[in-house]
């Protein structure tokens, strides 16, 4: 509604995640296919003949993720990696066990 | 602070200000404003605006061969230059605050329930409640359950798109099998194969 996701982040987030064109021909969407090992695991679509900035809110819910998170999907801070970490299709990130080189040193 | 002292000092700014007190300089070259010196009881007063002013305690020793005052000026001054970034930087926050709490005022949200899908051969078989959110100018049409959603410049732009969307969904799902579709998509294929049903 607030036009966070226009056309255009759309289509950065189409590039990012790496979806595939599956729409069929008389649609006024095209619609973007997400795949991981083989499986669908996200679909939406982008209206097609619409301006740059028309609204694509309707994105993040499809992908079912926070519209930050969307945003930052589009505008490059976030990966398909984290994508796919967000809907635990991937294991999350842990942190290093390693102690820092202080307390090894027993400093 | 004695007359032949002040006018001593007005002198020294006047004359060489540059090397006499880079503190202020940093103010006079912020904004180009001037800077006024004054007296106020026993201290000296140096303005800047017509509401702003630093007072400086006459306990400190004004002698003008020293640099304790320059020191103290230097401060000052950098501390009220500090202090206006904040006044403009939480100005700024605040104007964008006040954007989004107008946005959020015109954002509507209702309900409707979708009985048709025609003019394409499928029927719905049981009414989708499609929520509508929109702010007037950007609209977004979504069925919860499915997590199925279109955006629109009008209501019935959105609810048009939604009902693309669905059938786009639908044919792209049917297609599939169980083994091809992740847990949303396979979440989705749930509820819309109870809803949506091909009429040829």
């Amino acid at each position: 509604m607030a036009r966070i996701i226009t056309k255009e982040r759309a289509l950065q987030i189409v590039k990012k995640l790496g979806a595939i064109d599956e729409s069929k021909p008389n649609s006024v969407h095209q619609e973007w296919c997400v795949y991981y090992n083989g499986q669908l695991v996200a679909n939406f679509g982008v209206r097609r003949g619409s301006s740059w900035d028309a609204g694509h809110d309707h994105v993040q819910k499809a992908l079912d993720v926070s519209t930050g998170f969307a945003k930052e999907l589009a505008i490059c801070t976030k990966s398909r990696d984290d994508f796919l970490r967000k809907r635990r299709l991937l294991p999350p990130l842990t942190e290093s066990l390693e102690l820092p080189e202080s307390i090894q040193d027993g400093r | 602070m004695s007359d032949s002292s002040m006018t001593a000092f007005r002198q020294l700014i006047e004359t060489n200000p540059i090397s006499w007190d880079p503190g202020v300089l940093a103010m006079q070259n912020y904004d180009n404003l001037p800077m006024g010196i004054g007296q106020l009881s026993s201290g000296m007063v140096v303005n800047r605006y017509d509401s702003m002013s630093i007072y400086i305690n006459p306990s400190i020793s004004l002698g003008f061969t020293q640099f304790a005052i320059t020191e103290h000026l230097q401060k000052w001054s950098l501390t009220i230059l500090s202090l206006e970034n904040n006044i403009r930087s939480l100005t700024k926050e605040m104007d964008e605050l006040k954007d989004e709490i107008r946005q959020l005022c015109k954002t509507r949200t209702f309900v409707v329930p979708l009985s048709t899908l025609s003019p394409a051969p499928y029927q719905i078989t049981q009414q989708i409640p499609v929520t509508i959110e929109g702010d007037g100018e950007e609209f977004t049409a979504t069925f919860t359950e499915a997590n199925i959603s279109a955006s629109g410049e009008t209501e019935a732009d959105a609810i048009a798109n939604f009902k693309d969307s669905l059938l786009s969904c639908y044919q792209l799902l049917e297609k599939k099998t169980p083994d091809q579709l992740g847990p949303l998509p396979t979440r989705q294929w749930t509820v819309i194969k109870g809803v949506v049903k091909r009429t040829e």
